[in-house]
């Protein structure tokens, strides 16, 4: 199993009357409630932190990219990537994901990587992804043409990234007479790309075909199962191979402590911060066309808990979160290995506002109690 | 309800939905982001007086889907292959809200075409940031209360007609007809070119605005008349953005003026 450091990078000073003054943490979240001159303090010690995983022995670290919101505070996360190609020698750094459909000139995003890939050495992994429904409204993008404004980008950046330029582009979205981007990427036949995703049939099967590693975000492990069993059938039955554990990555905010309890009692205001407050998206969350009339006639019929409702053993026992002492989430941890043939994990160790010294022991305990057992095992 | 008849059509490939009823000259009603589908007490209030044509546009009701029509134009050609299809040579055209942007730009393209034009609680004009016009696609995914505050004055009328809460069916009509919505309106918010074009309006036409439209402010709706050569500005009453399902009696009095105008 491979371990990969995420980081939010949430602005953690939420109001005390938060929950009840506001109807979202996006989109018309009032930005004078953002305090720049706290702002500088807190990117870097977010920064210092993920800087630290690199000694803490984590194989990676991970950012992405929001808008106009306290959930996640990098809406450029090519930025703060650049900033850890200087800060770390050994460690992949993944953007998971630069948001295609929200970029109205996708080539930018095929140099910005290239750029990252050539300084960092071959480091980076490019995950892509569509954004939220939130940022369709943040950034005027019409959401009934973001799964084709996706694909497309995504088959221009990785034609960009493989065949020798100039060439011309001639798509439904984008068109340019010279694709020719300067610098071209280090790694061959280019960066890794991840695909984030919630688990629907035709991502899943969009990352089987082309072999990406897909990664469920913030869903109960019976749903992560279903995808990661979903995407080995498709890769077997229609591709005609056998997927391999590192095409399979989980996405599972961790929190490890002395014993259950403890860890269970002092990680539970975090978690609530991230599932009730960070994830609060108001009326911004399902704009129209973002997902197809068959997906929502899906997701009417599942019918899962919304987020805001989620109480703490939902979290905990579903499966959102892996909480407990360093013996109970190694065994959780061999449930991915064993039973879901899931080997990236992508977690760190720092949760909505959560206090550095809780952040630093979580990290310690992660890293040296739990790490060490999963990589023995394999 | 009077007599009605559901039929199909297959209009430039598109299988479309059509109800028609009534007596008299040739009325064609063009819905708007919602009311469609059915034979709503406003269509049985104009059948009194005409032959009315309620089409469910591409994208709504009954009617299939055309992902490929993503600009205002694709309807405003879709309106002309229609009224070929009906074979109707000079009708009243009478459009709501979204439609009542069709009807405007069909209007302005085709000069020669109707025999009257009503604009009822129009979408498309362009408005300013500092105008009070809401977000519609957030009030949208709000949904409920506030949502029918936004569209409606009279709320009974809401309540009559719209489940609350919502079922799956209902809610799975609203995303598709919001979806199609959103395919034209956006990230465009309005026709920039409008104003531009409104004054080739040659047709007799009425705007015809609810008291208490709170989705297009009643300056929207003078703007209308005021750059359409010949258009008269009337307002209902006690309604709001669904005036003609709110008060069905006044909306069809003001077509019948309308229509009164042009032969007088």
């Amino acid at each position: 199993m491979r371990f990969y450091y995420f980081h939010l990078m949430p602005w953690p000073h939420l109001p005390h009357d938060f929950d009840a003054q506001y109807e979202s943490a996006w989109v018309n979240f009032p930005n004078s409630l953002y305090d720049p001159e706290k702002g500088e303090r807190i990117y870097n010690e977010y920064l210092d932190e993920m800087v630290a995983a690199e000694k803490w022995g984590w194989d990676g670290v991970l950012v992405n990219e929001h808008h106009q919101n306290a959930y996640g505070t990098m809406p450029s996360p090519n930025i703060i990537a650049a900033m850890l190609t200087q800060r770390t020698k050994r460690v992949q750094i993944g953007i998971i994901g630069n948001a295609l459909p929200l970029r109205m000139d996708p080539l930018r995003i095929a140099e910005e990587i290239a750029m990252l890939d050539v300084i960092s050495g071959g480091r980076i992994i490019s995950g892509f992804v569509r954004g939220t429904g939130m940022e369709y409204f943040s950034l005027n993008v019409n959401p009934t043409q973001s799964r084709d404004r996706f694909y497309e980008a995504h088959d221009l950046i990785v034609k960009a990234w493989t065949e020798p330029g100039p060439f011309r582009w001639i798509g439904q979205y984008y068109k340019y007479q010279y694709v020719n981007p300067w610098p071209r990427p280090l790694q061959k036949p280019h960066p890794p790309i991840w695909l984030p995703g919630t688990g629907s049939l035709e991502t899943v099967d969009y990352a089987a075909q082309k072999r990406y590693p897909f990664m469920m975000v913030f869903s109960p492990v019976a749903l992560q199962k279903r995808a990661y069993d979903l995407y080995r059938q498709i890769a077997e039955e229609k591709y005609g191979y056998e997927a391999t554990p590192d095409q399979l990555a989980f996405c599972v905010p961790t929190y490890v402590a002395e014993t259950d309890a403890i860890a269970r009692k002092e990680a539970e205001p975090y978690l609530m911060w991230l599932f009730h407050y960070g994830l609060k998206t108001g009326p911004f969350g399902m704009p129209p066309g973002y997902v197809s009339d068959r997906s929502l006639a899906n997701m009417l019929k599942a019918m899962p808990k919304p987020f805001h409702e989620l109480t703490m053993e939902d979290l905990v026992d579903g499966g959102y979160c892996i909480v407990g002492s360093p013996d109970t989430v190694i065994e959780k941890l061999h449930y991915y290995a064993h039973q879901l043939h899931a080997g990236i994990m992508v977690s760190g160790a720092s949760c909505g506002d959560m206090p550095q010294e809780m952040v630093r022991k979580n990290v310690e305990l992660f890293s040296t109690k739990v790490m060490p057992a999963l990589r023995a095992a394999d | 309800m009077s007599e009605h008849e559901s039929l199909y059509l297959d209009v430039q490939g598109i299988k479309t939905h059509l109800l028609r009823g009534g007596r008299g000259p040739d009325l064609v009603y063009v819905h708007g982001a919602g009311l469609c589908e059915e034979w709503y007490p406003h269509h049985a209030e104009l059948a009194k007086h005409f032959t009315v044509y309620a089409a469910d546009n591409p994208g709504w009701g009954k009617s299939d889907n055309a992902e490929w029509m993503d600009e205002i134009q694709d309807y405003v050609l879709f309106l002309d292959a229609l009224l070929r299809t009906l074979g109707l040579k000079s009708p009243i055209l009478v459009g709501h809200s979204l439609g009542g942007l069709f009807a405007a730009e069909f209007a302005a393209t085709y000069t020669d075409r109707l025999a009257a034009l009503a604009l009822v609680d129009a979408a498309g004009m362009p408005f300013t940031a500092e105008d009070d016009v809401p977000d519609f696609f957030a009030v949208a995914g709000r949904g409920g209360l506030e949502f029918a505050q936004m569209v409606f004055n009279k709320l009974d009328v809401a309540a009559a007609n719209f489940n609350y809460p919502p079922t799956h069916e209902d809610l799975l009509r609203f995303h598709r007809e919001l979806t199609s919505t959103a395919r034209l309106m956006w990230e465009k918010w309005f026709d920039a070119k409008l104003p531009r074009r409104l004054p080739r309006i040659q047709t007799p036409t009425a705007v015809i605005w609810g008291q208490h439209e709170r989705l297009f402010p009643i300056a929207i709706g003078r703007r209308f008349a005021e750059l359409i050569p010949s258009a008269e500005f009337r307002l209902i009453e006690d309604a709001g953005h669904m005036a003609p399902l709110e008060s069905p009696e006044t909306f069809a009095e003001e077509i019948l003026r309308l229509k009164d105008r042009v032969t007088a």
